[in-house]
């Protein structure tokens, strides 16, 4: 009998995580980096978003358009980590995360259209923000059936 | 593509974890490639040739349409 390798980095936690993250320490540490950055972007936000609805920083100053930046460097980190979680990781893993990405964003991009003619036609009236949801959610969705597709 | 993966995977007595390892993959990935889900990468490809001392052809062959 061959016995594979024992010096090789042996996969480790629960089958959900690896399936999530990747074979390897690096995978994990790459999305682990990605969760982090994704919360302190979510941070950011929310902490901007509440100064400047509450009025406690001048509109139009430097404070205020500090607050809109930090948010938007945060989200350029994300967007860093999550490449680079892509580019170092689990060939199978990126082509799920591929496959993910282009379907949010062809469902959001169609949907913008059907929005458009849902306000010519006084239907109902949603905004950027019900967008990006949509996005989020075909997102993580098709992330869930892609992972229990390939389990 | 067909392929001899689990063949050769079984004639080590190896199971999906062990190769997946050895070829630093997921084993997910292993899986899909053994059953037709996901055909791999060249370097991938060139790996798993190398693991098992054969050729790329020898491991993996093209279905006929």
């Amino acid at each position: 009998m061959n016995d594979p390798s024992p010096n090789l980095s042996p996969a480790r936690g629960s089958s959900f995580w690896a399936a999530c993250a990747g074979p390897n320490a690096r995978d994990r540490r790459n999305l682990a980096g990605f969760l982090v950055a994704m919360f302190a972007w979510a941070v950011c936000f929310v902490a901007a978003s509440q100064l400047l609805e509450r009025e406690m920083v001048e509109a139009g100053g430097v404070v205020a358009f500090s607050l809109v930046a930090l948010p938007a460097v945060a989200g350029l980190a994300v967007i860093a980590v999550y490449a680079r979680f892509l580019d170092q990781g689990d060939e199978l893993q990126r082509l799920i995360h591929y496959r993910a990405l282009a379907l949010a964003f062809g469902v959001s991009f169609f949907a913008t259209g059907i929005l458009r003619l849902l306000e010519r036609a006084e239907g109902p009236v949603l905004d950027l923000a019900d967008l990006a949801l949509v996005m989020a959610v075909v997102y993580t969705a098709t992330l869930f059936h892609q992972i229990w597709r390939y389990r | 593509m067909r392929n001899r993966l689990k063949v050769l995977r079984a004639e080590r007595d190896w199971t999906q974890a062990d190769l997946a390892r050895q070829l630093d993959v997921s084993r997910q990935t292993v899986n899909a490639i053994e059953t037709g889900k996901y055909d791999p990468s060249l370097p991938l490809a060139f790996r798993i040739a190398r693991l098992f001392g054969q050729s790329i052809e020898e491991i993996f062959e093209e279905e006929q349409a």
